[in-house]
Parts: C-alpha cells; structure tokens; sequence
C-alpha cells in the first residue's frame, strides 16, 4: 500500500510541484492585496460563502427566512446549496473549532489546490502535448479564479469533475463514485450520468462479464443527491425544495439561448455575461468534433443548465468548468497567445478582488 | 476458489443494484408527492401566488372605516412596482392587491370599498372582487371611486381585488414598463 503510493507520487511528481507552485503564487497574490487592501480574510467569505458557514455551523434551515434582510418577502432558505461543500466545512470545523467561514476558507483552498493537480491530471492525459505549467495556470489565474478561495463550491466541483473524467478512463466504480460527489456539489453535476453513458458504451457491448460494474457505477451517480432529497423532504415536506426555493433568488428555468440572446440587449454587464456564454457553446462543439463526446456533453449541460435560470453567476460557472478550461489551455498554447491571455487575465483576478472587497456585483 | 468470488461479487453488485432501484423509486415517490401546506405549493411550486407563506401569516386586517395608504402592511400588491412616498403606480394592464378582513369585523352590510386613485392621462377600468366584476369606470384627474359591493362578495379571510386598464401605455422613449394609474389609499365601510 505504502510502496504505490510512493509510486503514485514518484509518477505525479513533476504534476504536484507544478500545481503546488501555481497555487502558491495565486495565494501569494491574494495575501499581498489583501494586506495592501487592509481588508481582513475572514471577510473573504461572503454572498454564497456567507450561506454555506451557516449550513456549516447551524445545518439547514428549518424555515425561509428573510437572509438577513435581503428577502424581504422572507422566502429564501439554504435549501438551495447542496451539501457536499458544507459537509467538508463542517468536518473542519467540528475537528478543529474553527468558526464556519474560517472552515469554508479552509477547505475551499485545499479543493483549490487539488483542483489544480486534478485538472493538470486529466489535461495531461487528454493532451499529452500541453505543457503542465500553462495548464495549471489557466486555473489559478484566470480572472474567476478568485472563487477559489472565497468558500465557493467551484474548486471543488472542479476536482470531482476531473477525478470523474480521470476515473471514466480506468474503473467505472470509481467514475460513479466521483459523480456521486460530484452530484452532492452542484446539480449539474447529477447529469454526469451522460457523459458516463457514452464512456460505458463501448465496454458494455465488448465485455459482458463488466455490466454489473458498469450498472452499479451509473446508478451510484444519483445516490448522494437522492439522500439530499430523502432529507430535504424530511426537513421540509418537499424534496425538490432546494429547486423550489429559487423563486426566493428570481430564477426560474427558461430557454437558455433565449436568454443569452436576451441579455445581449441588456446592460454592458449582462451583454459581457451573454457574449461569454454564448461563446462557451464553441467548447462542447470543439471537443465533438475531437470525438470527445463525454467532455462535449458534459460542457454543454455545464452551460446551458445554470444559463436556463438566468445569466446571473455565469461567469464562474463557466470559469470552473473542466473542458471551458481544458480548451482555453489548449487554444492559448498557440504561437505565444498565452501571453496575450495572462496580460488581460491577470488584471482581471486583481480587478475581481477588488470588486469582492468593495462587494461589488460583478463579483457576485 | 476465484470463480467463487467472482459469484460472490456478482451477487454482491446484483444486490446493490436491486437496493439502489428501489432507493431511486422510493426518492422519485417522494419528489412527486410533496407534504407541504397550501401556501408553500401555490408560492413555490405552482409560482401561483405571488405572495410567500410568510406574508400570508404576516398580513394584518384591514380596519374599517379608516383609509389605508400603499404603505400599508395590511395591504399586498401584485402588479404595482413603482413605490413612492405614500403611493404606487402600476406597470401592465393588469394589477391587484389583497387584503385581509377580519370575520369578526364583517357585518352583514352593505359594504363598500372606496379607492383614492390618479390615472394617467384617461383611464378605463374593470374592477373585481374575488373574480367577481363590481364595477367598470373610466377615470380622469385625481379621483375617489367608490365600489359598491354586493352582499357577501366581501369574505372573512383574504380578499383579492383586481384592476384591468385596457388604456395602460408606455411612457418616454427606452421605458418599457406600462403606466396606467397610481393607488393612494383604500378604504372599507
């Protein structure tokens, strides 16, 4: 056991360094405009982050409530955050007594760095060619990446993502472990139950021996956000509550292109959301045209879920998704666009921190 | 010695599989049949009502005999987006607003609801009570419009009125909301 996990390290190391270097440098950069900003750490988890510390130390809400004032209506409860974030939070925070936020800030930045590892992982297997360090760059700072370390559920949907694709290629068990997690993160993450079909397909109809591991790894998928939706209905009388509940939040499913199209019309904000999603479509198409069906259906389904309720959030939706990234990584690795890249997104990580401290929408 | 594992497994993943379907069916049951009151199904899940749980519970009676502004927390309106000091204009060609009568307070009558209103420019309007018409007027310049009501259209419980403006219009070039009368007070006798 011992021996090949030193094996595992010894193969991985040049990876790990690379990722650990990259996550360093990005926290280096948060440390030195925090400090120059005078802004404290613990006010780094807000908006959602603020949600999730109170999952964290008080579990879910018995009732709606009006979220400290920002629902009048007092319709709104942490219904709507799924719970594999909190959970890991709250392990931190029963073992080490850390407040709840501290916790999030803690956990989100470990997801952060394995994040890392895990997409320079699967890039390195999808694109052997692709150097590492442009790879682990592209997550670490691009202009999103801030949600990194704000107690957001993105780093860690990101490692689950890529541990599933990276899975998908060795043992489905594990694949439908990881998308097991991966679903207990955000909602989108239940339909990685495509992107596994069409990875099972081929081996199911080659070997027959395989199709029980097969079928258990798939159903394995659904089970965590089946035991979310046994307790919600337990907590609440409705399992779809965490659904529900985004009448209190104004989002409502409607066409997704509909709305992209719709926002192009909006305020400058909304036409750079609409634009950024609508350019996001060109990656599920890319990797299709590749036969990557699964990194294809899997982005697709990324983007247009979240974009049917609106173009809010889009942004780091889109930001924190395996193959938007993957893509970006190998787009930029042309010629030397990657400097034309980091010259624009640099910029834009000091200017989203900025935006955070001054709790700015555009973050949000 | 391995084929007996591998039976082994195989009935190992069969269970598993056998337990997870009837896990999911068990989840699916429950998704579809949600014990929730009825305010939470017409607020959350039907998007029916455009009031949540809480402001059902929160909503005062109306008093009587006394005028009651747009401030007013016994008063909720649907339809009416533009609040301004004491007053609300509305934005579509429909609105309404509901109120709270307290069965106590409900006499046998006859009751009536006066509303104090200013339209834009010329305005048509249909009013009704719980879906039932009380009047139809065409109102012009600050205007106090009494609505007489027929005996138990007014119910002990919550009450909806409702006001269509067929006249309702866009004002000003990039507004694309559509005005047609501001609410200044209601009162019930």
């Amino acid at each position: 056991m011992r021996s090949s996990a030193a094996a595992w390290l010894r193969r991985n190391d040049r990876l790990l360094r690379i990722a650990a270097a990259c996550f360093l440098l990005n926290q280096l950069l948060e440390f030195v405009l925090v400090r120059l900003h005078g802004f404290a750490y613990a006010g780094l988890c807000a908006f959602d982050c603020a949600w999730y510390a109170g999952i964290v130390e008080h579990g879910y809400d018995s009732a709606p409530h009006d979220g400290g004032g920002a629902h009048p209506k007092h319709d709104a409860a942490n219904w709507v955050f799924f719970p594999a974030l909190p959970l890991a939070a709250r392990l931190l925070h029963a073992l080490s007594g850390l407040s709840g936020a501290a916790s999030l800030l803690v956990v989100g930045k470990l997801f952060f760095l394995l994040a890392i590892f895990a997409f320079v992982k699967l890039a390195s297997e999808i694109r052997p060619q692709l150097n590492p360090l442009l790879a682990a760059a592209v997550v670490a700072f691009n202009p999103y990446a801030i949600y990194g370390s704000v107690g957001y559920t993105e780093p860690l949907f990101l490692l689950l993502s890529c541990s599933f694709f990276l899975a998908l290629r060795r043992d489905f068990l594990a694949a439908g472990l990881a998308g097991c997690l991966l679903a207990c993160t955000r909602l989108v993450g239940a339909f990685s139950v495509l992107p596994y079909l069409i990875a099972a397909w081929g081996p199911w109809r080659r070997a027959r021996p395989q199709r029980e591991y097969i079928l258990l790894g798939l159903l394995l998928i659904p089970l965590g956000l089946g035991v979310f939706l046994l307790y919600l209905h337990g907590l609440t009388g409705d399992a779809l509550a965490f659904s529900h509940l985004q009448r209190a939040w104004n989002r409502t499913p409607g066409n997704p292109l509909a709305i992209a199209l719709a926002g192009l019309h909006q305020t400058p904000l909304e036409k750079y959301w609409a634009a950024m999603s609508l350019l996001a479509l060109v990656v599920p198409l890319y990797f299709a045209l590749r036969r990557q069906f699964e990194l294809a259906v899997f982005s697709l389904l990324c983007t247009l879920l979240p974009l049917s309720t609106g173009l809010w959030a889009m942004p780091r939706y889109l930001w924190w998704q395996a193959p938007v990234l993957l893509a970006l990584a190998i787009g930029i690795s042309h010629k030397k666009l990657w400097l034309l890249f980091f010259g624009a997104a640099l910029p834009g990580l000091v200017f989203m921190y900025l935006g955070w401290f001054a709790g700015a929408v555009v973050v949000v | 010695m391995k084929t007996r594992m591998n039976t082994r497994m195989k009935t190992l993943s069969r269970t598993a599989i056998g337990a997870l379907c009837a896990f999911y069916l068990a989840v699916a049951w429950t998704a579809v049949h949600p014990q929730v009151s009825p305010a939470y199904r017409a607020y959350y899940i039907e998007g029916s009502d455009f009031m949540s749980p809480w402001q059902h519970r929160q909503l005062a009676p109306l008093a009587p005999a006394s005028e009651h502004g747009a401030d007013d927390p016994a008063l909720m309106f649907d339809g009416w987006p533009a609040r301004g000091d004491g007053q609300r204009w509305n934005g579509g060609r429909t609105a309404r607003l509901v109120f709270r009568v307290d069965g106590h307070a409900l006499t046998a009558g006859p009751h009536a609801l006066t509303l104090r209103l200013l339209p834009l420019g010329t305005q048509a309007s249909e009013w009704r009570l719980n879906g039932q018409a009380i009047g139809n007027r065409r109102l012009q310049g600050a205007s106090v419009l009494r609505l007489d009501l027929a005996p138990g259209s007014l119910r002990p419980g919550e009450n909806e009125l409702r006001v269509t403006l067929p006249d309702a219009r866009v004002v000003g070039k990039g507004n694309l909301r559509m005005w047609a009368l501001r609410f200044d007070g209601l009162r019930w006798d």
